[in-house]
């Protein structure tokens, strides 16, 4: 692995609900590599995105705060760093793509204006460069005639094209780390596939680090050097994208391949997981999948699982990795 | 037939359970039971003001005319030498009064044509809204003091006008309520079996209009007895020998510098009454839930 | 933009064909005879007809109904019954009074409600917000004309800092202007700062949850900076629309805050002309008033453009 451009180390992450403090993101490590892809894996409510969200040191406060934990970007630890020392590096150093491109851009404003805004607010400079540089991201994103688009409100776009602009904002600076959000969630198939191909030749050109968050597996395999699986807060595996889909070491991590459909096997059921992720406030005790664990034995209820380090640089959080022989992917 | 019963059980349990809840709800407001205290206060002093004012609010005592507050007259006396205190109680029946009649006026211009609207839709819908629009095109207090102008000066009159002003809200909300309900497929079926219009709005609009329609009652109380202040300051409205808060500040206009308290007294007790009437609705409005505020 | 603005125009035929229709009718439902009321008490049967004919309220309705709407188009509005002036004379004499007074009330409300709005907005449940949402409240149940003389014993009796009544046009004199001007607009002004603040700090609580605030803070950019661009924008929105509203109310509290300052405008030329009976002037006013108005308005949905992007004319 390269060295590590972005760790995060034992993060946690509460809000306070009607059910008091609670926490979302529990003792969560990962880093990732210049250059790396790293995908984040999880249902909805896993606590994926408000870990990117950390990242950029964005969780709304109040009601969310940070618990606990280290957030090093290039060294410097970003946890209870001045705002201001924040701001320079949101937008410049780290940036971020959203889900929603349609409710993610300000309607109000030109898509010229917001790509202008960002690089006069990290590169101090005029209106005119500003602009040049904005037509250069919209025409790396692949945006035809970009100069004649800068005047465009985000309504005036389609889905792809907003999402493409969305990824040309967050380029404006050269950024070494990109965030993104399920950045294809809300997108068509086909226009998906063209947005995966378009982050896949900007991060071969430009070399940044990307932390890639979504729920889909596919899209994982498609784009990520290394997966690291979040469920109920916690890391329960990480590894390359090979040895995950080959050989899963996590039920949970078997089970989300069992649930992705796959061509070539037409006839095959695809099997759901049964039962619901837990609430944040009622979080089972042991290992938080137990309940809906296929393999899960009276043990697996009674302590907490710690993430151990198996060979070839994969972490796994079960106590049964040993006996178990999962399925995995083609 | 059995559907339109089944839905029809779920919206009366619904319907029941919500005023519960409504009134659940409306009991935790203190601010807002607070104001409904302090105005049914009012209205009982209004209504005893014989037996509670300190003064006949018409005997005048041409030896203390303009005096400030004291022990004797706790608000100060007029320019006629009257009990500025009587007077203000007594001048509270008419405030409270003249505010009543004209969201009565309101409601019964707009609520029938906001249910024909609603209901009927289609050309006689788009006649209707286009007067209301027409009607809500004019600066508002130009509009009364022009009727009142044609009518004579009085207070009925000018609460006639204002009645006028208030009705588009009233009409509209009646129009949405109508329309929303008759394309609830319980409605339809309810048609379609042969239940009457008059069936439909006795059983289902109504009871789904009630409770947004009280929240706008107390707000409007709150403004129509602002308008009517206005009117009446003007001289537009309550004419002498009765006299209401707001005709009270207008007479006491003239001796501003010499006893600023016949203006103050006045004053403050239409700002306190009408900020009752806002701060009631709007614990009304909070004790609606989400789901009723939301269609507003 | 042009196409636009003829649309606008074009949509407000049907409005103002009924307008018209009910400033008419003020004609029809005034109890008593126009006729009798300008002959005066000793005016002898005759001379009561005579008038009558002149008047033309012999025609029918409709008749009177049409001539009354020519002569408007063609801006005449009749003569006043008390002075003999042109109607259209009179009111564009006064004119400058009320929309100077209108328009300094509407700087002054959003002087007052943007800051509360945004301050009580972006912090909801603070104490600046709770302050700010009584205040708001206060604000919309002091009777105005009650607010007014308490500033005129405040300002100008007590303290003698600026003077009770009168009017100097800006023209003339700005400095004069501005202190002749400044309690009557508070005056009038207030109620509006207070609905614009409500409405204000519920659009700002509304777009601060926005996915594109957050966003614009995860490109750098510093909380004030977003709350001022990014949020306030989106947020003027439903304000531009309730600032429409309040124009017209604005125009209607002129008829009380100029009788109490003293003021020589439409307002106070309405009230008085209801105590003379002058019918003419009065729906001249009301006529000058919705024209006022819907004109106000008209600018109010071309700026809604500049704000939301969405509804502006391709």
């Amino acid at each position: 692995m390269a060295a590590p451009i972005l760790e995060v180390e034992d993060l946690g992450v509460e809000f306070l609900t009607d059910h008091g403090w609670v926490r979302v993101v529990d003792g969560v490590s990962f880093s990732v590599g210049e250059g790396e892809t790293l995908g984040l894996v999880g249902e909805s409510g896993s606590g994926k995105t408000v870990t990117s969200l950390s990242v950029m040191q964005l969780i709304p406060v109040p009601p969310g705060r940070i618990s606990g934990g280290s957030i090093r970007f290039a060294g410097r630890e970003l946890v209870g760093m001045s705002e201001p020392q924040l701001e320079d590096i949101r937008g410049d150093d780290i940036a971020m793509v959203f889900q929603e491109s349609m409710t993610s851009l300000n309607p109000a404003f030109t898509i010229g204006e917001q790509i202008c805004e960002v690089v006069r607010r990290h590169r101090g400079c005029s209106r005119r460069e500003a602009r040049d540089r904005a037509v250069e991201v919209l025409e790396l994103v692949q945006i035809p005639d970009p100069r004649s688009r800068l005047g465009a409100f985000p309504h005036e776009f389609s889905g792809g094209m907003r999402q493409r602009a969305a990824i040309a904002m967050a380029l404006a600076c050269d950024p070494k780390v990109l965030i993104a959000d399920e950045p294809t969630t809300a997108l068509d198939v086909t226009v998906q596939a063209q947005v995966l191909d378009l982050l896949r030749s900007l991060q071969e050109r430009f070399g940044m680090a990307i932390l890639f968050v979504t729920h889909n597996l596919g899209v994982v395999a498609d784009l990520c050097d290394r997966v690291a699986v979040m469920y109920a807060g916690r890391i329960v595996e990480t590894a390359t994208v090979f040895d995950l889909f080959e050989s899963p070491q996590h039920p949970y991590t078997e089970g989300l391949l069992q649930a992705m459909p796959q061509l070539g096997e037409r006839g095959k059921r695809l099997a759901a997981i049964p039962g619901t992720p837990p609430m944040p406030w009622q979080m089972p005790t042991g290992c938080r999948f137990h309940p809906r664990c296929p393999y899960a034995e009276t043990a697996c209820t009674e302590q907490d699982i710690p993430l151990r380090a198996l060979a070839g640089d994969r972490h796994v959080r079960c106590r049964r990795v040993e006996e178990l022989t999962l399925e995995g992917a083609q | 037939m059995s559907d339109a019963t089944a839905s029809e059980f779920e919206q009366l349990g619904a319907s029941v359970s919500a005023r519960r809840r409504f009134l659940r709800r409306f009991m935790r407001q203190r601010t807002a039971l607070f104001a409904l205290g302090f105005l049914v206060l009012l209205a009982l002093g209004a209504v005893f003001a014989p037996w509670v004012a300190p003064y006949d609010p018409l005997a005048q005592n041409l030896d203390r005319v303009l005096e400030a507050p004291s022990l004797a007259h706790w608000f100060g006396t007029d320019e006629l030498g009257r009990d500025v205190l009587s007077r203000t109680l007594f001048a509270a029946r008419i405030s409270l009064l003249a505010a009543f009649q004209a969201v009565l006026i309101a409601l019964v211009i707009g609520v029938p044509p906001g249910l024909i609207a609603g209901l009927a839709g289609g050309r006689t819908d788009n006649l209707i809204m286009r007067l209301t629009d027409a009607l809500m095109s004019f600066p508002p207090l130009i509009l009364a003091v022009a009727i009142v102008a044609a009518l004579g000066p009085s207070l009925t009159n000018a609460m006639i006008a204002v009645g006028i002003l208030l009705s588009p809200t009233f009409l509209r909300l009646m129009r949405g309520t109508a329309m929303a309900v008759a394309q609830e497929t319980y409605v339809e079926a309810a048609r379609s079996i042969g239940c009457t219009q008059s069936w439909i709005i006795m059983r289902h609009i109504l009871p789904n209009v009630v409770s947004p329609l009280f929240v706008q009652i107390s707000v409007f109380a709150g403004v129509a007895m602002l308008a009517e202040a206005g009117l009446s300051f003007l001289g537009l409205g309550a004419q002498p020998p009765d006299s209401s808060w707001g005709a009270m500040v207008g007479r006491g206009f003239r001796y501003i510098s010499h006893s600023p308290s016949l203006i103050v007294f006045p004053g403050l007790a239409i700002a306190v009454t009408v900020l009752a009437f806002y701060v009631l609705g709007d614990g009304l409005r909070d004790s609606l839930g989400r789901e009723i505020r939301r269609e507003e | 933009m042009l196409n636009f603005i003829l649309q606008r125009l074009l949509a407000l035929v049907p409005l103002l064909f009924i307008v018209s229709l009910l400033v008419f009718s003020l004609v029809l439902i005034i109890p008593g005879d126009p006729a009798y009321m300008l002959a005066g008490e000793d005016a002898t049967p005759e001379e009561i007809a005579a008038i009558r004919t002149d008047m033309g309220l012999d025609d029918p309705a409709l008749v009177q109904y049409a001539r009354w709407t020519a002569g408007v188009l063609r801006g005449d509005l009749g003569t006043s019954l008390f002075s003999d002036q042109p109607v259209l004379e009179v009111l564009l004499e006064r004119l400058p009074v009320t929309i100077s007074l209108a328009a300094a009330a509407i700087v002054f409300s959003l002087l007052i409600s943007i800051p509360a709005g945004v301050i009580a907005g972006t912090r909801p449940g603070s104490i600046a917000d709770r302050v700010v949402t009584l205040g708001a409240s206060t604000g919309l149940a002091i009777p105005n004309f009650w607010l007014g003389l308490m500033l005129i014993l405040i300002f100008a009796i007590w303290n003698g800092w600026l003077p009770a009544t009168g009017y100097v046009p800006l023209s003339e004199n700005p400095a004069a202007w501005l202190r002749h001007i400044l309690l009557p607009a508070f005056t009038l002004g207030l109620s509006a700062a207070a609905i614009l603040t409500r409405q204000l700090r519920g659009a700002m609580i509304d777009v601060m949850n926005q996915d594109y605030i957050r966003t614009a803070r995860a490109k750098g950019l510093a909380w004030r900076f977003v709350v001022l661009k990014h949020a306030l924008k989106n947020a003027a929105i439903p304000m531009v629309t309730i600032l429409g509203l309040q124009a017209n109310y604005l125009l209607g509290g002129t008829v009380i805050v100029e009788q109490i300052f003293g003021m020589p405008g439409l307002g106070q030329l309405a009230v008085a002309s209801v105590f003379t009976r002058d019918l003419p002037m009065i729906q001249g006013v009301v006529v000058m008033a919705v024209f006022v108005a819907v004109f106000v308005n008209l600018l109010v949905d071309i700026s809604y453009g500049w704000f939301n992007p969405k509804v502006r004319p391709q």
